[in-house]
């Protein structure tokens, strides 16, 4: 009777890890930046330690251990090495990025500040006229 | 007897990390951006790694078992911090996160307190679309 409840659980615990697999494959596949990929290799991975227990407590055997001691290391190394090689990989290419927003932010406001000196400009030229159509036609406007 | 019930106890430990795993998944799949799916992926590496360890060693019974388990079980508390700070690290640095909305950023304004101002902040956008290769 308990024998085939601990079976269920395991063969129950095997799918939710399959379930899981896909769904962190389906993150490590659309994932846009190199780190959510690393992110979801690194669920990937506890699901294999997840998987290498079900096989162990299924079998009874005792080899899977070494393997999820390995595996739990790799994951280290790899989420570290991962991370250093993004920050060194792309301090150049932010460094160019952070340049062309610079250029690009100084281009638009100068373009701002020249269409508002021309409105600016455009402005008095109007209100200058129309001073001196007052001017020319005193009590214009008070008559109509 | 008491084997049988140390072996249910093993296979329910075994799928309480099986759901970690699963939530983790979830979570990785559905949040936003690469702080929040971190947040949801180290779950799994300690507890879940904790709980399936503690399952395993429940069901063998063996003395090289539970001391490489327990082994195992430290190593990975003492790493996974490292690795998530890492990878956490490496997202702000590059700017490759949701900043737009953010509750609180406390190191952005100790680092603007201390004359650090990113420019691409004023463009309104966020600059992680622009590192299609990370």
């Amino acid at each position: 009777m308990l024998d085939t409840i601990t079976f269920g659980l395991v063969a129950v615990s095997s799918v939710i890890l399959v379930v899981a697999a896909m769904l962190a494959l389906y993150r490590l596949a659309i994932g846009p930046t190199g780190l959510d990929r690393g992110v979801a290799s690194d669920v990937v991975l506890a699901v294999m330690i997840a998987g290498i227990g079900a096989h162990a407590i299924a079998t009874g055997t005792s080899v899977g251990l070494i393997v999820i001691l390995v595996l739990s290391l790799v994951g280290f190394t790899t989420a570290v090495g991962l991370a250093r090689l993004i920050t060194g990989a792309s301090a150049r290419e932010r460094r160019f990025l952070e340049a062309e927003a610079r250029a690009a932010h100084e281009a638009r406001q100068r373009v701002e500040r020249e269409r508002a000196e021309r409105e600016g400009s455009v402005r008095e030229r109007a209100e200058r006229e129309l001073a001196e159509q007052a001017g020319e036609h005193p009590g214009g406007e008070g008559s109509a | 007897m008491i084997g049988d019930i140390l072996d249910l106890v093993g296979a329910v430990l075994l799928l309480l990390g099986s759901l970690f795993c699963l939530a983790a998944a979830v979570g990785v799949v559905r949040f936003p951006d690469v702080l929040t799916r971190l947040h949801a992926a180290t779950k799994p590496q300690v507890f879940g790694l904790t709980l399936i360890l503690t399952g395993v060693a429940l069901t063998l019974r063996t003395w090289p078992v539970a001391v490489l388990a327990a082994f195992t079980i430290g190593l990975q508390i003492l790493t996974a911090p490292v690795s998530g700070h890492m990878l956490a690290r490496t997202a702000y640095r590059t700017d490759q996160w949701d900043d737009q909305h953010a509750v609180m950023d406390e190191l952005g304004d100790d680092l603007e307190a201390a004359g650090f101002t990113n420019i691409t902040d004023e463009e309104g956008g966020s600059t992680a679309a622009r590192h299609p290769l990370g």
